[in-house]
Protein backbone atom coordinates (compact mmCIF):
# COMPACT_ATOMS: atom_id res chain seq x y z
CA UNK A 1 0.00 0.00 0.00
CA UNK A 2 1.32 3.58 -0.74
CA UNK A 3 1.73 5.93 2.11
CA UNK A 4 -1.22 8.19 1.07
CA UNK A 5 -1.65 9.96 4.19
CA UNK A 6 -4.91 10.15 4.52
CA UNK A 7 -5.84 6.51 3.94
CA UNK A 8 -3.05 5.76 6.98
CA UNK A 9 -4.95 7.93 8.80
CA UNK A 10 -8.44 6.44 8.01
CA UNK A 11 -7.17 3.18 8.81
CA UNK A 12 -5.08 4.01 11.93
CA UNK A 13 -7.97 5.42 13.78
CA UNK A 14 -10.65 2.60 12.28
CA UNK A 15 -7.62 0.22 13.97
CA UNK A 16 -7.38 1.99 17.09
CA UNK A 17 -11.40 2.07 17.27
CA UNK A 18 -11.19 5.17 18.19
CA UNK A 19 -14.32 6.58 16.08
CA UNK A 20 -17.86 6.22 16.74
CA UNK A 21 -19.47 3.40 15.18
CA UNK A 22 -21.21 5.33 12.44
CA UNK A 23 -18.60 7.09 11.34
CA UNK A 24 -16.38 4.02 11.53
CA UNK A 25 -18.47 1.74 8.99
CA UNK A 26 -19.10 4.97 6.51
CA UNK A 27 -15.29 5.32 6.40
CA UNK A 28 -14.60 1.95 6.26
CA UNK A 29 -16.57 1.64 3.36
CA UNK A 30 -14.73 4.53 1.21
CA UNK A 31 -11.68 2.73 1.74
CA UNK A 32 -10.53 0.89 -1.49
CA UNK A 33 -9.58 -3.09 -1.43
CA UNK A 34 -5.88 -2.21 -0.80
CA UNK A 35 -6.53 0.07 2.39
CA UNK A 36 -9.07 -2.60 3.47
CA UNK A 37 -6.34 -5.25 3.34
CA UNK A 38 -4.09 -2.90 5.11
CA UNK A 39 -6.92 -2.26 7.62
CA UNK A 40 -7.18 -6.65 8.42
CA UNK A 41 -3.72 -6.66 8.64
CA UNK A 42 -3.28 -3.24 11.03
CA UNK A 43 -6.18 -5.02 13.11
CA UNK A 44 -4.61 -8.54 13.41
CA UNK A 45 -1.63 -7.00 14.83
CA UNK A 46 -2.79 -4.81 17.30
CA UNK A 47 -5.26 -7.04 18.30
CA UNK A 48 -2.32 -9.95 18.54
CA UNK A 49 -0.53 -7.52 20.54
CA UNK A 50 -3.78 -6.60 22.94
CA UNK A 51 -3.90 -10.41 23.57
CA UNK A 52 0.01 -11.05 24.55
CA UNK A 53 -0.01 -12.48 27.55
CA UNK A 54 1.44 -9.92 30.50
CA UNK A 55 4.91 -10.17 31.41
CA UNK A 56 5.58 -11.55 34.97
CA UNK A 57 5.43 -8.65 37.48
CA UNK A 58 7.90 -7.80 39.67
CA UNK A 59 8.61 -10.29 42.25
CA UNK A 60 8.15 -9.53 46.20
CA UNK A 61 11.69 -9.28 46.04
CA UNK A 62 12.31 -7.34 43.29
CA UNK A 63 10.63 -4.95 44.70
CA UNK A 64 12.07 -4.85 47.89
CA UNK A 65 15.49 -4.67 45.93
CA UNK A 66 14.30 -1.87 43.53
CA UNK A 67 12.92 0.14 46.19
CA UNK A 68 15.95 -0.50 48.37
CA UNK A 69 18.55 0.71 45.66
CA UNK A 70 16.49 3.38 44.50
CA UNK A 71 16.01 4.78 48.11
CA UNK A 72 19.63 4.24 49.11
CA UNK A 73 20.50 6.77 46.16
CA UNK A 74 17.94 9.18 46.71
CA UNK A 75 18.52 8.94 50.72
CA UNK A 76 22.50 9.76 49.90
CA UNK A 77 22.13 13.18 47.90
CA UNK A 78 19.19 14.23 50.52
CA UNK A 79 21.69 13.55 53.87
CA UNK A 80 24.01 15.33 51.60
CA UNK A 81 22.26 18.63 51.22
CA UNK A 82 21.22 17.90 55.01
CA UNK A 83 24.81 17.46 56.00
CA UNK A 84 25.26 21.62 55.57
CA UNK A 85 22.32 22.38 57.12
CA UNK A 86 23.30 20.77 60.09
CA UNK A 87 19.75 20.49 61.36
CA UNK A 88 19.21 17.93 63.85
CA UNK A 89 15.70 15.97 63.44
CA UNK A 90 14.94 15.67 66.79
CA UNK A 91 14.38 18.42 69.69
CA UNK A 92 17.96 18.76 70.91
CA UNK A 93 18.22 18.07 74.77
CA UNK A 94 19.97 21.60 75.55
CA UNK A 95 16.47 22.86 73.85
CA UNK A 96 14.01 21.28 76.16
CA UNK A 97 15.95 21.93 78.90
CA UNK A 98 16.89 25.32 78.24
CA UNK A 99 14.48 26.66 81.02
CA UNK A 100 16.03 24.42 83.73
CA UNK A 101 19.52 25.55 82.12
CA UNK A 102 18.66 29.03 82.22
CA UNK A 103 17.82 28.78 85.94
CA UNK A 104 20.33 27.38 87.14
CA UNK A 105 22.68 29.99 85.37
CA UNK A 106 21.41 32.60 86.95
CA UNK A 107 21.59 30.63 90.71
CA UNK A 108 25.52 30.02 89.89
CA UNK A 109 25.69 34.00 89.03
CA UNK A 110 23.75 34.81 92.39
CA UNK A 111 25.80 32.17 94.22
CA UNK A 112 29.17 33.95 92.88
CA UNK A 113 28.04 37.30 93.70
CA UNK A 114 27.74 36.24 96.95
CA UNK A 115 30.64 34.39 97.58
CA UNK A 116 32.56 37.07 96.63
CA UNK A 117 30.95 39.75 98.44
CA UNK A 118 31.14 37.94 101.69
CA UNK A 119 35.21 37.75 101.01
CA UNK A 120 35.20 40.91 100.69
CA UNK A 121 33.09 41.57 104.19
CA UNK A 122 35.44 39.39 105.83
CA UNK A 123 38.41 41.49 104.27
CA UNK A 124 36.91 44.66 105.66
CA UNK A 125 36.34 46.27 102.54
CA UNK A 126 33.22 47.79 103.79
CA UNK A 127 33.98 51.02 101.03
CA UNK A 128 34.07 48.45 98.15
CA UNK A 129 30.50 46.80 98.50
CA UNK A 130 28.87 48.70 96.39
CA UNK A 131 31.12 47.29 93.76
CA UNK A 132 29.96 43.46 93.91
CA UNK A 133 26.32 45.26 94.39
CA UNK A 134 26.94 47.15 91.03
CA UNK A 135 28.06 43.80 89.48
CA UNK A 136 25.63 41.54 90.62
CA UNK A 137 22.93 44.14 89.08
CA UNK A 138 24.87 44.40 85.68
CA UNK A 139 25.49 40.45 86.21
CA UNK A 140 21.89 40.34 86.43
CA UNK A 141 21.22 42.41 83.57
CA UNK A 142 22.71 40.60 81.42
CA UNK A 143 21.30 37.33 82.44
CA UNK A 144 17.88 39.05 81.87
CA UNK A 145 19.19 40.05 78.48
CA UNK A 146 20.72 36.73 77.60
CA UNK A 147 17.36 35.24 78.56
CA UNK A 148 15.50 37.92 76.96
CA UNK A 149 17.56 37.08 73.70
CA UNK A 150 16.76 33.47 73.80
CA UNK A 151 13.73 34.17 74.28
CA UNK A 152 13.21 36.32 71.08
CA UNK A 153 15.11 33.72 69.40
CA UNK A 154 12.77 31.43 70.27
CA UNK A 155 9.64 33.87 69.35
CA UNK A 156 11.22 34.55 65.67
CA UNK A 157 11.62 30.62 65.61
CA UNK A 158 7.80 30.37 66.50
CA UNK A 159 6.99 32.90 63.86
CA UNK A 160 9.02 31.61 61.24
CA UNK A 161 6.94 27.93 62.17
CA UNK A 162 3.79 30.04 61.74
CA UNK A 163 4.85 31.75 58.71
CA UNK A 164 6.11 28.25 57.15
CA UNK A 165 2.92 26.63 57.90
CA UNK A 166 0.19 28.87 57.09
CA UNK A 167 -1.52 30.49 53.70
CA UNK A 168 -0.70 27.68 52.18
CA UNK A 169 -2.85 27.16 49.09
CA UNK A 170 -4.80 24.19 49.10
CA UNK A 171 -2.63 21.31 47.13
CA UNK A 172 0.31 22.35 49.53
CA UNK A 173 -1.87 21.59 52.81
CA UNK A 174 -0.58 17.92 52.92
CA UNK A 175 2.90 19.33 53.15
CA UNK A 176 2.13 21.24 56.11
CA UNK A 177 3.11 18.44 58.79
CA UNK A 178 6.52 18.06 57.34
CA UNK A 179 6.76 21.92 57.16
CA UNK A 180 5.91 22.33 60.71
CA UNK A 181 8.30 19.43 61.41
CA UNK A 182 11.49 21.50 59.57
CA UNK A 183 10.17 24.93 61.42
CA UNK A 184 10.30 23.06 64.73
CA UNK A 185 13.72 21.68 63.86
CA UNK A 186 14.72 25.40 63.07
CA UNK A 187 13.26 26.37 66.37
CA UNK A 188 15.29 23.64 67.99
CA UNK A 189 18.28 25.25 66.52
CA UNK A 190 17.78 28.79 67.13
CA UNK A 191 17.06 27.98 70.87
CA UNK A 192 19.86 25.77 70.95
CA UNK A 193 22.22 28.78 69.79
CA UNK A 194 21.04 31.53 71.74
CA UNK A 195 21.07 29.09 74.69
CA UNK A 196 24.79 28.07 73.65
CA UNK A 197 25.95 31.77 73.62
CA UNK A 198 23.88 32.82 77.03
CA UNK A 199 25.87 30.52 78.54
CA UNK A 200 29.07 31.52 76.98
CA UNK A 201 27.96 35.18 78.14
CA UNK A 202 27.83 33.59 81.86
CA UNK A 203 31.48 33.17 81.69
CA UNK A 204 32.25 29.19 81.34
CA UNK A 205 32.24 27.15 84.03
CA UNK A 206 33.32 23.46 83.73
CA UNK A 207 29.83 22.32 83.72
CA UNK A 208 28.93 24.61 81.01
CA UNK A 209 32.15 23.17 79.06
CA UNK A 210 30.08 19.69 79.35
CA UNK A 211 27.00 21.10 78.15
CA UNK A 212 28.53 22.88 75.09
CA UNK A 213 30.06 19.87 73.93
CA UNK A 214 27.21 18.17 74.37
CA UNK A 215 25.45 20.52 72.25
CA UNK A 216 27.99 20.58 69.27
CA UNK A 217 27.66 16.08 69.63
CA UNK A 218 23.72 16.86 68.89
CA UNK A 219 24.26 19.09 66.47
CA UNK A 220 27.07 16.87 65.10
CA UNK A 221 25.09 13.94 64.94
CA UNK A 222 23.35 13.89 60.98
CA UNK A 223 21.29 10.49 61.96
CA UNK A 224 19.40 9.13 59.79
CA UNK A 225 15.93 9.27 59.95
CA UNK A 226 14.84 6.40 62.34
CA UNK A 227 12.47 5.61 65.21
CA UNK A 228 12.83 7.03 68.36
CA UNK A 229 13.70 3.72 70.42
CA UNK A 230 15.13 5.59 73.81
CA UNK A 231 11.90 3.78 75.45
CA UNK A 232 12.68 0.49 74.61
CA UNK A 233 14.07 -1.47 77.39
CA UNK A 234 17.44 -3.06 76.13
CA UNK A 235 16.06 -6.13 78.25
CA UNK A 236 13.33 -6.98 76.12
CA UNK A 237 14.39 -9.89 74.36
CA UNK A 238 11.58 -9.93 71.69
CA UNK A 239 12.46 -6.31 70.48
CA UNK A 240 15.97 -6.88 69.94
CA UNK A 241 17.67 -8.28 66.46
CA UNK A 242 18.23 -12.35 66.46
CA UNK A 243 21.51 -13.10 67.96
CA UNK A 244 23.97 -14.14 65.38
CA UNK A 245 27.60 -14.34 66.64
CA UNK A 246 28.62 -14.67 70.36
CA UNK A 247 32.01 -13.28 71.13
CA UNK A 248 34.61 -12.36 74.02
CA UNK A 249 35.37 -8.69 74.57
CA UNK A 250 39.23 -9.53 74.73
CA UNK A 251 39.78 -10.39 71.12
CA UNK A 252 37.99 -7.73 69.05
CA UNK A 253 39.66 -9.08 66.02
CA UNK A 254 38.10 -12.23 66.29
CA UNK A 255 35.10 -10.77 66.58
CA UNK A 256 34.99 -8.99 63.50
CA UNK A 257 36.25 -11.50 61.68
CA UNK A 258 32.86 -14.05 62.92
CA UNK A 259 30.74 -10.85 62.30
CA UNK A 260 31.85 -10.99 58.74
CA UNK A 261 31.86 -14.39 58.66
CA UNK A 262 27.52 -14.09 59.74
CA UNK A 263 27.31 -11.99 56.70
CA UNK A 264 29.05 -14.11 54.55
CA UNK A 265 27.59 -16.91 54.74
CA UNK A 266 24.00 -15.10 54.30
CA UNK A 267 22.65 -15.04 57.42
CA UNK A 268 22.27 -11.55 57.64
CA UNK A 269 22.10 -8.98 55.14
CA UNK A 270 23.67 -5.52 56.01
CA UNK A 271 20.91 -3.17 56.02
CA UNK A 272 20.77 0.85 56.13
CA UNK A 273 19.67 1.72 59.17
CA UNK A 274 16.87 3.86 57.96
CA UNK A 275 15.55 0.97 55.83
CA UNK A 276 16.27 -1.39 58.82
CA UNK A 277 13.66 0.72 61.45
CA UNK A 278 11.43 1.70 58.42
CA UNK A 279 10.09 -2.15 58.57
CA UNK A 280 7.19 -3.12 60.16
CA UNK A 281 8.39 -5.70 62.57
CA UNK A 282 11.85 -4.95 62.63
CA UNK A 283 13.91 -5.27 65.86
CA UNK A 284 14.75 -2.06 67.72
CA UNK A 285 18.47 -0.63 67.43
CA UNK A 286 19.94 0.80 70.30
CA UNK A 287 23.30 2.28 69.32
CA UNK A 288 22.67 3.67 66.03
CA UNK A 289 22.98 6.73 67.39
CA UNK A 290 26.73 6.09 68.48
CA UNK A 291 27.27 4.95 65.16
CA UNK A 292 25.63 7.55 62.86
CA UNK A 293 28.18 9.99 64.80
CA UNK A 294 31.12 8.81 64.29
CA UNK A 295 30.21 8.27 60.36
CA UNK A 296 31.21 11.04 57.91
CA UNK A 297 28.62 13.36 56.97
CA UNK A 298 28.18 11.83 53.68
CA UNK A 299 28.26 7.90 55.02
CA UNK A 300 26.30 5.76 55.51
CA UNK A 301 25.35 3.71 58.70
CA UNK A 302 24.60 0.37 58.29
CA UNK A 303 23.30 -3.04 60.75
CA UNK A 304 25.57 -5.75 60.50
CA UNK A 305 23.61 -8.11 63.09
CA UNK A 306 22.65 -8.82 66.74
CA UNK A 307 24.64 -11.13 68.61
CA UNK A 308 26.57 -11.23 72.23
CA UNK A 309 29.61 -10.07 73.67
CA UNK A 310 30.53 -11.52 77.04
CA UNK A 311 27.38 -13.12 77.48
CA UNK A 312 25.53 -9.41 76.88
CA UNK A 313 23.61 -7.92 74.11
CA UNK A 314 25.37 -6.19 71.04
CA UNK A 315 24.78 -4.53 67.97
CA UNK A 316 27.18 -4.54 64.94
CA UNK A 317 27.10 -1.91 62.50
CA UNK A 318 29.04 -1.10 59.06
CA UNK A 319 30.23 2.66 58.36
CA UNK A 320 30.69 3.15 54.93
CA UNK A 321 32.23 6.43 54.14
CA UNK A 322 31.56 6.80 50.72
CA UNK A 323 28.31 4.76 49.38
CA UNK A 324 27.90 6.68 46.16
CA UNK A 325 30.15 4.38 44.89
CA UNK A 326 28.80 1.06 47.02
CA UNK A 327 26.41 -0.90 45.47
CA UNK A 328 24.12 -2.55 48.31
CA UNK A 329 24.12 -6.14 46.61
CA UNK A 330 27.71 -6.39 46.75
CA UNK A 331 28.81 -5.92 50.48
CA UNK A 332 29.58 -9.03 51.69
CA UNK A 333 32.99 -9.08 49.67
CA UNK A 334 33.73 -5.50 50.95
CA UNK A 335 32.90 -6.22 54.94
CA UNK A 336 36.36 -5.36 56.40
CA UNK A 337 37.04 -5.48 60.15
CA UNK A 338 37.77 -1.61 60.28
CA UNK A 339 34.13 -0.77 58.85
CA UNK A 340 32.84 -2.79 61.94
CA UNK A 341 31.45 -0.73 65.27
CA UNK A 342 30.19 -3.41 67.74
CA UNK A 343 28.06 -2.18 71.06
CA UNK A 344 27.57 -4.31 73.86
CA UNK A 345 24.09 -3.32 75.43
CA UNK A 346 22.43 -1.77 77.53
CA UNK A 347 25.17 1.12 77.64
CA UNK A 348 26.32 0.78 74.28
CA UNK A 349 29.98 0.12 75.16
CA UNK A 350 31.75 0.33 71.90
CA UNK A 351 34.08 -2.80 71.81
CA UNK A 352 35.45 -2.49 68.25
CA UNK A 353 36.60 0.67 66.64
CA UNK A 354 37.37 1.05 63.08
CA UNK A 355 40.93 1.29 62.63
CA UNK A 356 41.81 4.65 62.09
CA UNK A 357 39.19 5.89 65.28
CA UNK A 358 40.71 3.65 67.18
CA UNK A 359 44.40 4.52 66.31
CA UNK B 1 -21.74 -2.48 53.17
CA UNK B 2 -19.73 0.65 51.84
CA UNK B 3 -16.24 -0.91 50.42
CA UNK B 4 -13.41 0.55 51.88
CA UNK B 5 -10.80 0.94 49.36
CA UNK B 6 -7.48 2.12 48.93
CA UNK B 7 -7.78 5.86 47.87
CA UNK B 8 -4.36 6.63 45.85
CA UNK B 9 -3.43 10.55 46.48
CA UNK B 10 -2.86 12.62 43.12
CA UNK B 11 0.87 12.60 42.50
CA UNK B 12 1.83 15.76 42.72
CA UNK B 13 0.52 15.72 46.28
CA UNK B 14 2.62 12.57 47.10
CA UNK B 15 5.46 14.51 44.90
CA UNK B 16 5.40 17.24 47.20
CA UNK B 17 5.48 15.04 50.23
CA UNK B 18 8.55 13.07 48.61
CA UNK B 19 10.26 16.49 48.50
CA UNK B 20 9.42 17.19 52.29
CA UNK B 21 11.12 14.02 53.24
CA UNK B 22 8.53 12.01 53.69
CA UNK B 23 9.27 8.43 52.73
CA UNK B 24 5.72 7.22 52.83
CA UNK B 25 5.07 9.19 49.95
CA UNK B 26 8.24 7.32 48.30
CA UNK B 27 6.65 4.14 49.07
CA UNK B 28 3.29 5.60 47.64
CA UNK B 29 4.85 6.65 44.22
CA UNK B 30 6.40 3.22 43.53
CA UNK B 31 3.79 0.90 44.68
CA UNK B 32 1.70 3.27 42.42
CA UNK B 33 3.94 3.48 39.25
CA UNK B 34 6.89 0.86 39.16
CA UNK B 35 4.80 -1.94 37.77
CA UNK B 36 3.99 -0.40 34.85
CA UNK B 37 7.43 1.02 34.11
CA UNK B 38 8.63 -2.13 34.71
CA UNK B 39 6.49 -4.20 32.34
CA UNK B 40 7.25 -1.06 29.50
CA UNK B 41 11.01 -1.61 30.19
CA UNK B 42 10.59 -5.41 30.09
CA UNK B 43 8.58 -5.24 26.50
CA UNK B 44 10.92 -2.59 25.44
CA UNK B 45 13.96 -4.72 26.79
CA UNK B 46 13.13 -8.11 26.78
CA UNK B 47 15.26 -8.86 29.30
CA UNK B 48 14.72 -9.21 32.94
CA UNK B 49 17.62 -7.19 34.23
CA UNK B 50 17.73 -4.72 32.11
CA UNK B 51 14.83 -3.85 32.41
CA UNK B 52 14.91 -4.62 36.43
CA UNK B 53 18.23 -2.00 35.77
CA UNK B 54 16.00 0.72 33.46
CA UNK B 55 13.14 1.00 36.23
CA UNK B 56 15.47 1.60 38.84
CA UNK B 57 17.20 4.05 36.77
CA UNK B 58 14.08 5.40 35.74
CA UNK B 59 12.84 6.25 39.68
CA UNK B 60 16.28 7.59 40.50
CA UNK B 61 16.17 10.15 37.68
CA UNK B 62 12.90 11.18 38.29
CA UNK B 63 12.81 11.44 41.94
CA UNK B 64 15.84 13.18 41.77
CA UNK B 65 14.54 15.66 39.59
CA UNK B 66 11.27 15.42 41.20
CA UNK B 67 11.70 19.30 42.12
CA UNK B 68 11.22 20.34 38.95
CA UNK B 69 7.99 18.58 38.30
CA UNK B 70 5.29 21.62 38.54
CA UNK B 71 2.31 19.01 38.12
CA UNK B 72 1.41 20.55 34.30
CA UNK B 73 1.23 17.10 32.88
CA UNK B 74 0.26 13.93 34.43
CA UNK B 75 2.87 12.58 36.46
CA UNK B 76 2.75 9.09 34.74
CA UNK B 77 3.48 11.00 31.13
CA UNK B 78 6.59 12.40 32.50
CA UNK B 79 7.80 9.25 33.97
CA UNK B 80 7.04 6.86 30.65
CA UNK B 81 9.06 9.43 28.67
CA UNK B 82 12.55 8.81 31.16
CA UNK B 83 11.47 5.32 30.82
CA UNK B 84 11.35 4.96 27.21
CA UNK B 85 14.67 7.47 27.03
CA UNK B 86 16.33 5.52 29.65
CA UNK B 87 15.36 2.00 27.28
CA UNK B 88 16.81 4.22 24.22
CA UNK B 89 19.76 4.71 25.95
CA UNK B 90 20.31 0.27 27.49
CA UNK B 91 19.49 -0.33 23.36
CA UNK B 92 22.38 1.65 22.35
CA UNK B 93 24.54 0.63 24.89
CA UNK B 94 23.53 -3.05 24.20
CA UNK B 95 24.25 -2.32 20.38
CA UNK B 96 27.77 -0.93 21.04
CA UNK B 97 28.72 -4.40 23.13
CA UNK B 98 26.90 -7.37 21.35
CA UNK B 99 24.76 -7.94 17.75
CA UNK B 100 21.30 -8.90 18.93
CA UNK B 101 20.64 -12.83 17.64
CA UNK B 102 17.07 -14.20 15.87
CA UNK B 103 14.73 -14.35 18.42
CA UNK B 104 14.47 -17.60 20.22
CA UNK B 105 12.13 -19.83 18.54
CA UNK B 106 11.63 -17.69 15.72
CA UNK B 107 9.61 -19.53 12.63
CA UNK B 108 9.11 -18.84 8.92
CA UNK B 109 5.72 -17.53 8.04
CA UNK B 110 2.76 -19.88 8.69
CA UNK B 111 -0.02 -19.48 5.89
CA UNK B 112 -1.76 -22.96 6.69
CA UNK B 113 -3.86 -21.63 8.82
CA UNK B 114 -7.55 -19.77 7.59
CA UNK B 115 -7.87 -18.23 10.95
CA UNK B 116 -5.78 -14.88 10.68
CA UNK B 117 -6.06 -13.61 13.91
CA UNK B 118 -5.77 -17.41 15.40
CA UNK B 119 -2.33 -17.60 13.63
CA UNK B 120 -1.21 -14.50 14.70
CA UNK B 121 -2.22 -15.09 18.32
CA UNK B 122 -0.72 -18.62 18.33
CA UNK B 123 2.84 -17.86 17.71
CA UNK B 124 5.25 -17.46 20.27
CA UNK B 125 6.92 -15.43 17.96
CA UNK B 126 5.33 -12.02 18.18
CA UNK B 127 7.13 -11.37 21.28
CA UNK B 128 10.09 -11.60 18.67
CA UNK B 129 8.88 -9.62 16.17
CA UNK B 130 8.06 -6.63 18.53
CA UNK B 131 11.88 -6.98 19.20
CA UNK B 132 12.70 -6.93 15.92
CA UNK B 133 11.33 -3.23 15.05
CA UNK B 134 13.03 -0.40 15.09
CA UNK B 135 12.99 0.88 18.76
CA UNK B 136 10.88 3.99 17.89
CA UNK B 137 8.24 2.36 16.49
CA UNK B 138 8.74 -0.42 19.45
CA UNK B 139 7.86 2.13 21.96
CA UNK B 140 4.86 3.76 19.93
CA UNK B 141 3.59 0.08 19.43
CA UNK B 142 4.08 -1.08 22.79
CA UNK B 143 2.81 2.07 24.76
CA UNK B 144 -0.24 2.01 22.16
CA UNK B 145 -1.36 -1.61 21.81
CA UNK B 146 0.47 -3.43 24.67
CA UNK B 147 -0.53 -0.79 27.94
CA UNK B 148 -3.22 0.70 25.90
CA UNK B 149 -2.22 4.26 26.22
CA UNK B 150 -4.78 6.99 24.25
CA UNK B 151 -2.58 8.18 21.16
CA UNK B 152 -2.08 11.66 22.61
CA UNK B 153 -1.00 10.32 25.42
CA UNK B 154 1.31 8.34 23.63
CA UNK B 155 2.39 10.96 21.85
CA UNK B 156 3.52 13.08 24.94
CA UNK B 157 4.94 10.88 26.29
CA UNK B 158 7.12 10.29 23.35
CA UNK B 159 7.39 14.16 22.78
CA UNK B 160 6.23 13.82 19.29
CA UNK B 161 3.48 14.68 17.12
CA UNK B 162 0.37 12.79 17.67
CA UNK B 163 0.44 12.37 13.45
CA UNK B 164 3.79 10.84 14.00
CA UNK B 165 2.83 8.33 16.33
CA UNK B 166 0.19 6.93 14.37
CA UNK B 167 2.78 7.06 11.60
CA UNK B 168 5.04 5.08 13.56
CA UNK B 169 2.29 2.48 15.12
CA UNK B 170 1.06 2.13 11.42
CA UNK B 171 4.19 1.22 10.33
CA UNK B 172 5.24 -0.84 13.62
CA UNK B 173 2.04 -2.96 13.15
CA UNK B 174 2.75 -3.53 9.74
CA UNK B 175 6.37 -4.52 9.97
CA UNK B 176 4.48 -7.06 12.73
CA UNK B 177 2.49 -7.88 10.45
CA UNK B 178 4.93 -8.84 7.63
CA UNK B 179 7.60 -10.50 10.03
CA UNK B 180 4.77 -13.08 11.25
CA UNK B 181 3.46 -13.55 7.56
CA UNK B 182 -0.05 -11.86 8.10
CA UNK B 183 0.73 -8.93 5.86
CA UNK B 184 -2.14 -9.11 3.61
CA UNK B 185 -2.77 -8.19 0.05
CA UNK B 186 -6.21 -7.15 -1.33
CA UNK B 187 -6.68 -11.11 -2.65
CA UNK B 188 -6.12 -12.35 0.98
CA UNK B 189 -8.99 -10.25 2.26
CA UNK B 190 -12.49 -11.98 2.44
CA UNK B 191 -15.05 -10.82 -0.49
CA UNK B 192 -17.00 -9.10 2.61
CA UNK B 193 -14.75 -7.07 3.77
CA UNK B 194 -14.19 -5.19 0.30
CA UNK B 195 -17.39 -3.83 0.08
Amino acid sequence: MNDNRPEIESIIDLATDDLAPEEADRLERSLNPEALAELASQRAARQALERLHPPPGLSGDEQRRLRMAVRSELRLERSIRRAGRRRPRARSPIARAFPALAAFAVLIVVVAIAVTSGDRLEFGQDDSFEAPATTFAAATTRVAMETETVAEAAAAAEEYSTTETTGLPETEALTQAAAEAEAEAKADEAAAMASAEAMAALDATDSEDELGTEEVEVEAGELPEITDTTTVSPSDRSSRPPILFEVSSSSPREAARRISAVISEGLATPLPVHDFVEQPTAPVLLCFESAASIAEPEGAVYFLAGGLVDGEDAEAYLLVDDPISDDAFVFPERIDSQDILLYSLPDCTLILLPDDEAG
Amino acid sequence: MRRRGRVHEPDYALIQRYLEGDLRAFESLMEAHEQRVFAIALRMMRNREEALDVTQETFITVLRKASSFKGRAAFSTWLYRVTVNTCYDHLRKRRRQISIPLPEGYEPPDRSTNDRLASVEMRPTIEGALAELPETFAAAVILSDVEGLPLREVSEILDIPVGTVKSRVFRGRRMLASQLGNLLTPDDCPKEEQR
